[in-house]
C-alpha cells in the first residue's frame, strides 16, 4: 500500500494561542514495500508526523492517502501497525496475552496471519509466553510489543523510533530482527530515528528533516546489498553525507 | 523490608502492645478502679468469653451492615466513576453533589434516616454506603484517567472503541486506585454501621454499647470496642491480602 503526503502543513497553538508552525510544505510519496527512513534532530516534528498518518492527529492543512483512502479508513480495518519507543504493554496481562489483545479488539478486522505463538517465536520469545512483562528487560519488553504490532498483519508499518530507549547492543539484534521480518511481511514502512547507523542500515532511502518549522531537506537513495556492513567505505559514506546534512539542516 | 527485618518489626509491635495492655491491667487492679469507670483488659476478655453468642449475634448483623453497605458504596462509587469517564461533562455537577453528601457529618444524618426508616437495616446500609461511595468515586475515576498516553495510542492505532479501551484498559488500571479507596472505607464501613446503629436499632454492636452505655456496663461496652478494633484490621488485613493475590503488577 503506498503512501502519499501531499503539501502537509501542521501547526499547535502555544501558550499565548498564537500558531507555532511544526510541518511545513510535507510532500512524501513512499512506495508500496518500500523501506524510508525518516531522520532529523529531536524535537522536529517527526513524531507529529507519525502521529498524523495513524490517526492520532488531524493534520492542520494538506491531504494524506494511504493507498487510495483516507487514514481513518484504512485505520478501522487495522491496517496500521504503529510501534512507539514506549513498549506500552498491559502489565496484568502475560506476553501471550498482550499479543493475543490485538485480536480482540476490533475483532471483525482479523486477517489471517500468523499465530501470536509463531510471532513470540519469530522474536525469540518462545520460552516467555507465559511471563508477565515486568518479569522482562526493556529490549524483550519492546520484542512483544514488536510481535503484537506484526500480529496485526498490517501493510502499513509506522515506526516512532522503536529502538530509541534500548541499548546499543540490543538495538544492534533488533535490527538483524527487522530485516529478516521485513522478508515475511513486506510492508510499507516509515521509520523514524535519530539513530543515523539504525536508518543506514534499515532503509530504502533515508528523509532528512530540519529543525522547526520542518521540511524535507534531503532524500538519499541507500543502494547498498543486505546485510550491510558498517566498516565498508560505502556504508560510512551515506553516514558522513547523512550527518552532514542533518548539521546543515539544523543551522538554517 | 526483607523476612527478618519483618519479623523484628512485628515482634516489637506485639511487644508495644503487650506493655500497654499489661499496665492497663495493672493500673486498674493497683487503684481499685470501679468498673463503671474503667474495666481491666482481664475483665474485658471474661465478660466476652461469657457472652459469645450474644456478642456473636451482634458482631454478625453490625459486620454484614458494614460490608454490604462497602459492596452497595463501590459498586455504585465504580458505576458513576464511570459515567463520568463515558460522559465528562457530567463531572462537575456529580462531583459538587458528592463533596456536598461528604461534608455533611453523618451522626447528622443517621438520626433523620432513622426516623424516615425506622429500626432495620436500610438505613445503616446507607449510611455505610455513603461513607464508601466518595473515595471509591473520587479514586476510580482518577483511576480510569491515570491510563498513559503510549497505551492509549496504541489501543487508538487498533481503532478500540470507547469500550473496548474501558473494558480492556481504563478498568484493569483503575483497579489499584480503587483497592486504595477501598482500605479507606473498609475501616470506615465499620464506623458508619455502629454510628448508625447508636441512633437507633434493635440489634448489632452499636444496640450493645449503647445498652452498655446506659447501663454502666462497661465492660459490655470495652468488649464491643475490642470487637470493633479487631474487625477493623482484620477487614483492612483481608483487602490488602485481596490486593497482593490479584494486583501482583503494581510495583
Amino acid at each position: 500500500m503506498q503512501i502519499s503526503i501531499k503539501n502537509l502543513n501542521h501547526s499547535f497553538p502555544d501558550q499565548r494561542g498564537s500558531p507555532l508552525i511544526v510541518l511545513e510544505n510535507i510532500n512524501i510519496v513512499i512506495q508500496s514495500g518500500e523501506f524510508v527512513a525518516l531522520i532529523g534532530p529531536s524535537g522536529c516534528g517527526k513524531s507529529t508526523l507519525l502521529k498524523i498518518l495513524c490517526g492520532l492527529l488531524q493534520p492542520s492543512d494538506g491531504s494524506v492517502r494511504l493507498g487510495e483512502e483516507r487514514v481513518s479508513s484504512v485505520l478501522s480495518k487495522k491496517e496500521i501497525a504503529w510501534l512507539a519507543q514506549n513498549p506500552a504493554l498491559l502489565p496484568w496481562k502475560t506476553v501471550l496475552e498482550n499479543v493475543s489483545l490485538v485480536h480482540k479488539i476490533n475483532p471483525h478486522n482479523k486477517r489471517p496471519t500468523f499465530s501470536p505463538q509463531n510471532l513470540l517465536e519469530l522474536v525469540d520469545l518462545k520460552g516467555f509466553i507465559n511471563v508477565y512483562p515486568h518479569t522482562l528487560s526493556g529490549g524483550m519488553q519492546q520484542r512483544v510489543a514488536l510481535a503484537r504490532t506484526l500480529a496485526l498483519g498490517a501493510n502499513i508499518w509506522l515506526m516512532d523510533e522503536p529502538f530509541a530507549a534500548l541499548d546499543e547492543l540490543t538495538r544492534e539484534t533488533l535490527i538483524n530482527e527487522i530485516l529478516h521480518l521485513r522478508h515475511h511481511f513486506h510492508p510499507t514502512t516509515l521509520w523514524v530515528s535519530h539513530h543515523i547507523y539504525e536508518c543506514v542500515h534499515l532503509a530504502d532511502r533515508v528523509l532528512v528533516m530540519s529543525s522547526r518549522p520542518a521540511h524535507i531537506t534531503d532524500n538519499v537513495v541507500i543502494d547498498l546489498p543486505r546485510p550491510r556492513d558498517e566498516s565498508s567505505p560505502e556504508f560510512q559514506d551515506i553516514v558522513n553525507h547523512l550527518r552532514h546534512t542533518i548539521k546543515c539542516s539544523n543551522l538554517t | 523490608m526483607n523476612k527478618s527485618k519483618a519479623s523484628g518489626a512485628n515482634a516489637l509491635a506485639i511487644m508495644i502492645i503487650g506493655i500497654f495492655f499489661l499496665s492497663w491491667e495493672l493500673m486498674v487492679r493497683l487503684n481499685n478502679i470501679p468498673l463503671y469507670i474503667l474495666p481491666s483488659p482481664v475483665r474485658v476478655l471474661v465478660t466476652l468469653s461469657k457472652n459469645t453468642i450474644y456478642f456473636g449475634m451482634a458482631s454478625f448483623v453490625t459486620f454484614s451492615e458494614a460490608v454490604l453497605g462497602l459492596i452497595l458504596g463501590s459498586i455504585a462509587g465504580i458505576f458513576a466513576a464511570t459515567i463520568l469517564g463515558f460522559w465528562p461533562r457530567l463531572e462537575r455537577a456529580v462531583m459538587t453533589l458528592a463533596i456536598l453528601v461528604k461534608s455533611t457529618p453523618l451522626v447528622a444524618i443517621a438520626p433523620l434516616l432513622t426516623i424516615w426508616l425506622g429500626f432495620g437495616v436500610l438505613p445503616k446500609l446507607i449510611i455505610t454506603g455513603l461513607l464508601t461511595f466518595f473515595p471509591v468515586l473520587v479514586n476510580a475515576f482518577s483511576g480510569f484517567n491515570s491510563v498513559s498516553q503510549p497505551l492509549l495510542n496504541t489501543f487508538h492505532s487498533w481503532n478500540a472503541t470507547r469500550f473496548e479501551i474501558f473494558w480492556y484498559l481504563r478498568l484493569p488500571s483503575a483497579l489499584p486506585h480503587i483497592f486504595a479507596a477501598l482500605k479507606i472505607s473498609g475501616p470506615l464501613s465499620i464506623i458508619g454501621a455502629v454510628v448508625a446503629e447508636w441512633t437507633g436499632a434493635s440489634s448489632g454492636l452499636g444496640r450493645v454499647m449503647w445498652l452498655a452505655y446506659t447501663n454502666l456496663k462497661l465492660d459490655y461496652l470495652f468488649a464491643a470496642v475490642f470487637i470493633l478494633a479487631a474487625a477493623g484490621i482484620g477487614l483492612y488485613g483481608l483487602l490488602v491480602f485481596i490486593e497482593k493475590k490479584n494486583l501482583f503488577w503494581v510495583n
